[in-house]
């Protein structure tokens, strides 16, 4: 683990020592990248090779794992043991995925893939992909990188962000934040220019489509709308053009290879295309003897034009859910916007040709970069921030399986938002909790995140409980869930989080096995990690004190003393475990302290602004 | 599959609901109590306060500085979308001076202000699709509704009348959901 320094923003500047490691990783659906803002300039960090752009493919063999355009090359060979594409496969069940391609799902409920190397659930897959990104990385800049921002599509749902989460924690990684594509695409092109107004950010990647729109207003990125599909991409054009091809030279029966070399067919078709009105295809790596098959755009945009109007359903929606009336700036972000027809229906849509200044394939992992640096500590006192929004409404099932909202999508976060509910029947000493995330009306047409159930509510009559669900979402759109009755002294409460693919004992199991040779330096390892957590909680208390400490009273200041000094003597132990658990009891009671430094700081916060307000407002 | 944790509720640090305190919106964004805003004040002052608070600037801080901060930022969200918004805006007003919504909810309304939302939902129910001058016209009677019960809130409020500011409220958000069931129509048209 990096030691981090404590710097509240505002309190104490504290100078770094060195300047820290920030990555930005764009871990896409079919290429990766990594990119680091070195204070000057953003560099995407190439391979041996010179190649930025690492694709996204994963091959188990005997010897190892593979990552990478190696792995691609050995897609011909032993193709169920390489896996591409698997963020599409992310937080989800293997209820969820009716086929997985050409791959092979392992037995067992949760969704794994069959290779060689035994079965790899998506999180896994994944993991490697971020692991190569690091070690390229590492041999770019000869250090660790104490900190990495991953982007997701900004419409990912709570199981896929966490899914993510899982993966960088296997690849050994610490995530900062996860930030929507989106929105870093607009950091990217939003500090370049220093502009002010409203973007909007149409991402067609290989697997996912995003669309958004945000102000930018003297530092601050604020998100108001995002919408998309996490099922439509470039992915999808190559798909239906490689179906009009089969057609077209009227190929049956391909075997799974086939399939697969028809689809790399029809994708280096559809890149032709791009500069090409009219090309002639060979299909002869798929069949020896297929006949040529011409092609034009026109041709291309008609078997195309149903999955680009979905992407324009879902700009529509957005721009209405924005609430704007005029857009000053369109981004596209994405490879697969270098087809032209995407331009020209953005182009109409938004009345503004769309801007491409920066590599659409790049700018994710460079917006990415550029927050990583802000959010590693390397510019503390910077006047940006980045307000994102939840993508799909949240709520809860009630009675007749309908759905009760209680955050609707595009709500600013972090957000917190509770609600009271009730029992329905006499005598009812527990009630289930389904928390589900979408926008219809009906359970059933939701994505169903997790169902928990609250007992030991005091038998009562109907309707006489006072149940009190709160949602929190964080920065990361991570969701937490808790239900506590209200009306008696007694309170139960259960925090829930959905976990698609691996429990959290599952990863730590897998972490465990990564250090198994080296058990003591782990454990040697923990007690100075806990050691330093608690010097870093007594100094910063300590200075906390000296200057806000007439914020407590006597009794107050008496409590935190001996709190910490129970520390303070607990330091010289070797008992981790007591060591730990001083430690949370201190900092529980620092808690209060904490409240009100923040509550005085907030005054600070707005200061500038009419005193006159000011004094009216806060001062009781 | 979900993983349940049960666990009183303060016995951990990093999970469980964070202490619940209701916060003052007007307190927090340093105004007065009062029903008309200055929305571009407000918008500088929800930058300002989300400069300091927003979690991106306490990834380097202690848990207990992270969770109080996070707290402080979803408040400062929260205020800024109740205080954004007339009709929320009136509700936290009332609530703030102790009044029981779900009762004001549950009082009769005047019968002559149902008849006429009645005939209202009617008309908007009737819009022909390219009918532009009938939507437009009762697009505006709607509007000027609105902003009759917006005036009347005020002056009920100013006046500390908090009975009459309820009832009115009551029939505002009657008057906002037409309103925006017919933006919605159009939107769609």
């Amino acid at each position: 683990m990096v030691l981090l320094q404590i710097a509240e923003p505002g309190a104490v500047a504290v100078t770094p020592a060195r300047r820290k490691i920030g990555l930005g990783i764009d871990l896409g659906t079919t290429n990766s990248l990594v990119a680091h803002f070195d204070g000057h300039d953003i560099n995407v960090l190439p391979d041996e090779s010179g190649h930025p752009i690492l694709p996204s493919v994963v091959h188990y063999h005997t010897e190892g794992v593979t990552v990478g355009g190696a792995a691609l090359a050995a897609v011909n060979g032993a193709h169920h043991d390489t896996i591409a594409s698997a963020k599409r496969f992310m937080g989800r069940a293997r209820d969820d995925v009716s086929d997985g391609g050409h791959l092979l799902f392992a037995e067992g409920e949760t969704l794994a893939f069959a290779t060689t190397q035994g079965p790899k659930t998506p999180v896994e897959i994944s993991a490697e992909i971020l692991r190569a990104l690091a070690d390229r990385a590492r041999t770019a800049l000869a250090q660790d990188a104490d900190g990495v921002v991953i982007t997701v599509p900004a419409y990912f749902d709570d199981a896929q962000r966490q899914a993510t989460r899982q993966a960088a924690e296997l690849a050994g990684l610490r995530v900062l934040r996860l930030l929507n594509e989106p929105t870093a695409a607009a950091i990217a092109y939003g500090l370049d220019s220093d502009e002010e107004g409203v973007i909007a950010v149409y991402d067609l990647g290989g697997g996912t489509f995003d669309v958004s729109i945000l102000r930018l207003h003297r530092g601050v990125f604020e998100v108001l709308a995002t919408g998309g599909d996490s099922a439509l991409g470039g992915d999808d054009f190559d798909l239906a053009l490689a179906n009009l091809l089969q057609h077209r030279a009227g190929l049956s029966q391909l075997t799974a290879l086939q399939r697969r070399q028809l689809l790399a067919v029809a994708r280096q078709a559809k890149e032709a295309l791009t500069h090409n009105e009219t090309i002639r295809v060979s299909m002869s790596t798929v069949v020896p003897d297929a006949p040529t098959v011409d092609l034009n755009r026109a041709t291309f945009n008609s078997v195309t034009a149903d999955l680009v109007n979905r992407s324009l359903d879902a700009c529509r929606q957005c721009v209405a859910d924005a609430q704007v009336s005029t857009i000053d700036r369109v981004v596209l972000v994405g490879g697969s916007t270098r087809m032209p027809i995407i331009n020209e229906v953005v182009a109409a849509l938004f009345g503004k040709e769309p801007l491409s200044s920066i590599d659409p394939d790049l700018v994710v992992a460079m917006g990415a970069a550029r927050q990583a640096d802000v959010l590693v500590g390397n510019r503390s006192d910077d006047e940006m921030v980045l307000l994102d929004v939840t993508p799909l409404s949240l709520g809860v099932e009630t009675y007749g399986g309908l759905v009760e909202r209680l955050v609707p999508r595009n709500t600013t976060i972090p957000v917190t938002r509770a609600q009271e509910f009730t029992t329905a029947r006499d005598g009812q000493t527990g009630l289930v909790i389904h928390v589900v995330q979408g926008e219809r009306e009906q359970v059933v047409d939701c994505r169903s995140l997790a169902r928990f159930e609250l007992k030991g509510i005091p038998p009562m009559v109907a309707g006489a409980a006072r149940i009190l669900v709160t949602f929190q979402v964080d920065a990361d759109g991570l969701l937490e869930v808790s239900a506590r009755e209200e009306t008696t002294g007694k309170s139960a409460n259960v925090v829930v989080k959905p976990a698609y693919g691996l429990a959290d004992d599952q990863v730590a199991e897998m972490l465990r096995a990564s250090y198994e040779h080296a058990a003591a330096d782990m454990q040697a390892r923990q007690l100075t990690e806990a050691q330093i957590d608690a010097r870093q909680l007594l100094e910063a208390t300590t200075a906390a004190l000296d200057s806000d400490g007439d914020l407590l009273s006597d009794s107050e200041r008496a409590a935190l003393d001996a709190a910490l000094g129970t520390l303070r003597a607990q330091l010289a132990s070797n008992d981790i475990d007591a060591l730990r658990q001083t430690f949370d009891q201190t900092a529980r009671a620092t808690e209060l302290f904490a409240a009100k430094r923040m509550d005085r700081s907030i005054q600070e916060a707005l200061g500038g602004l009419s005193v006159a307000d000011f004094d009216e407002g806060l001062n009781p | 599959m979900v993983v349940v944790k049960a666990s009183p509720s303060e016995s951990t640090l990093a999970g469980g609901a964070p202490p619940q305190r209701s916060r003052d919106y007007f307190e927090l964004f340093g105004l007065p109590a009062q029903f008309p805003i200055d929305a571009d004040d407000l918008a500088v002052r929800f930058r300002k306060l989300q400069i300091r608070f927003h979690p991106d600037k306490f990834v380097a801080a202690g848990a207990v500085e992270q969770r109080v901060a996070a707290q402080i930022s979803a408040d400062i969200n929260a205020g800024y979308r109740v205080l954004s918004n007339p009709v929320s805006r009136a509700r936290f007003m009332l609530e703030r001076v102790g009044m029981n919504l779900e009762s004001v909810e549950r009082q009769p309304m005047p019968g002559d202000f149902l008849l006429q939302q009645m005939e209202l939902r009617e008309a908007a129910a009737q819009l022909a699709q390219g009918d532009d001058s009938q939507r437009q016209t009762l697009e505006r009677q709607v509007q000027a509704l609105y902003q009759e019960h917006i005036d009347g809130f005020q002056v009920a409020l100013e006046a500390a009348d908090f009975d009459k500011a309820g009832a009115v409220w009551q029939r505002l958000l009657f008057v906002d959901k037409l309103r925006q069931e017919l933006e919605l129509s159009t939107a769609q048209h």
